[in-house]
């Protein structure tokens, strides 16, 4: 190849120069990482090429109300076995009114705050959602069991300062005081997420952590060792399972992040163990997983946020479970 | 995850959904409609056509199961069958492409004040550049910076020859610097104080 007369059109084509920047395996990253020691007159046309591969993107998004009527359709046209299936009894009919209501979805208001004078503390119960508009515009959308903290001087102060245990859809509007930018800051479990203007998905539960970046970019930082940091890219999360644990980055579908929001619960390969402990902390449902071996079956799917019934109908159909209710207790057998 | 686990995984749900077992379809449905949405549209811009053929694609794979066998990839499966509908759509002329939403063509060429808002700008555009592409070149464009699939794997999916699938990336490359030729540049004083 003769890499010297590239210019960043070459560079971007080139296939081994494609594998240095979306792999980096260590072949490729030796080679150019020496080249341009080599040609350190190359290195602009270097990054220009770089950022045009990493920054190709297809961004179109489909709504899960779109999947959901596609589904529908798809339904519809398969050719049923003609197999006579016993009636079924809807689940939520067994196991009687008290599982349907105590999920029912409470329809959060749109309250204002002015936190001129104390902290304000804004808590939602088991299967509430509140959205809730700060003093400089943005909006938190509350999901269930969750509590968001807003300093009292929340706008006086030089950086926006919020508190959120519990999970929550963070849009934030950029806010500029005499020419300079005034941050927004979310405190999480010793986390502290750095924004600028941006939308992202806060989970801080069980001292688990998981951060979303939808739009815009965000950085993390663990409080008790600054260098610990990292900056996401929209599509990225970054999680730590436990105080002191390493932070984690990794690719993924937003909208398994956001769709919450839309009332639609989305689970991709989430284990029973896992699914057990969101029923308790978003609609206090206690579920008890009584054969071992199931605790590692995953699961893939949605429900209506609104309906858990249907969540417990999909499980039942999935797997050669049986679930009883006893008294408050959800039992999987 | 390990993608021999994932494999073996997909492996069982095939052999579920063979025997006809209706959850297996909703679990490659969850699983890949959404990254078919996505491919199909570097395929065809189209938002209904690709709507249809991916519905198309899960009723074929359904009512056609006695024919099936076992894939190696679900993902690539389903990928190359996809393909094949919405060519045979867009073969019998019944639709035209989507025009791209203009209010992200006219992104405005005021230079930024920092990193973020430059390379926001950069960014919109060049995706507007990709959907500006002919269809062929906005596909393999999809296949090697987006999925990150190697030459061979293109050109299997594709059926493209090598050196027409090189060539059709370095075109298509050409029109994104093209459409990026003034605004890249205001990010090189940006670049000049990051490490490579």
């Amino acid at each position: 190849m003769n890499y010297p007369d590239f210019n960043e059109e070459d560079f971007a084509a080139d296939d081994f120069f494609q594998r240095w920047v979306l792999e980096q395996d260590i072949e490729s990253e030796s080679f150019w990482q020496n080249w341009l020691v080599d040609h350190p007159e190359k290195r602009l046309i270097v990054k220009k090429a770089q950022w045009i591969v990493q920054n190709v993107s297809f961004t179109e998004t489909w709504s899960p109300a779109e999947r959901a009527a596609m589904w529908q359709t798809i339904q519809a046209n398969l050719i049923q076995n003609i197999k006579e299936e016993a009636p079924v009894i809807p689940l939520w009919r067994r196991l009687g009114w008290v599982a349907a209501a105590s999920i029912v979805l409470v329809l959060g208001s749109v309250g204002l705050f002015y936190s001129r004078w104390s902290d304000q503390e804004i808590r939602t119960s088991f299967g509430e959602m509140r959205q809730i508009k700060l003093a400089d515009g943005s909006t938190v959308t509350l999901n269930a069991n969750s509590t968001l903290k807003v300093a009292n001087d929340f706008l006086e102060k030089p950086s926006r300062e919020v508190w959120i245990e519990g999970e929550a859809f963070f849009d934030v509007t950029k806010r500029i005081v005499k020419a300079g930018k005034v941050p927004f800051v979310v405190h999480a479990n010793n986390l502290t997420i750095q924004v600028l203007g941006t939308a992202f998905n806060v989970i801080n539960r069980r001292e688990k952590i998981d951060i979303a970046l939808e739009h815009g970019s965000v950085k993390v930082v663990d409080e008790q060792n600054t260098t610990n940091a990292v900056v996401l890219k929209p599509g990225e999360k970054v999680s730590r399972v436990a105080q002191k644990a390493p932070l984690v980055k990794q690719a993924i579908q937003i909208e398994d992040y956001t769709s919450w929001k839309e009332k639609v619960i989305l689970f991709k390969q989430k284990s029973l163990t896992e699914l057990a402990e969101m029923m308790k902390d978003m609609y206090d449902i206690d579920v008890v997983i009584d054969n071992p071996a199931l605790k590692q079956e995953t699961f893939t799917g949605s429900f209506p946020a609104d309906s858990a019934e249907v969540f417990f109908d999909k499980l039942e159909k999935m797997y050669p479970i049986a679930i009883h209710k006893d008294g408050k207790v959800f039992h999987l057998k | 995850m390990n993608s021999a686990v994932q494999q073996e995984d997909e492996t069982s749900w095939w052999l579920r959904l063979l025997r006809g077992e209706p959850n297996a379809l909703a679990f490659f449905y969850e699983r890949y409609a959404d990254w078919l949405l996505k491919y199909g549209l570097s395929v065809a811009y189209n938002r209904e056509l690709v709507q249809d053929s991916v519905q198309e694609l899960f009723i074929q794979i359904w009512n056609r199961r006695e024919n099936l066998t076992v894939p190696q990839s679900v993902k690539y499966y389903l990928m190359v069958s996809l393909r094949r509908i919405i060519l045979k759509d867009v073969m019998s002329a019944r639709l035209t492409t989507d025009l791209f939403p203009d209010h992200t063509l006219a992104v405005d060429d005021q230079p930024g004040v920092d990193f973020e808002e430059v390379a926001e700008a950069n960014v919109r555009k060049l995706q507007a550049a990709v959907r500006a592409l002919p269809p062929r070149q906005q596909e393999v464009i999809f296949l090697r910076f987006f999925d990150k699939m190697s030459y061979e794997e293109i050109t299997g999916l594709t059926g493209l020859d090598y050196q027409v699938l090189r060539n059709t990336i370095h075109r298509a490359i050409k029109a994104l610097r093209q459409a990026l030729i003034h605004n890249i540049d205001l990010l090189l004083p940006f670049f000049l104080i990051s490490a490579i």
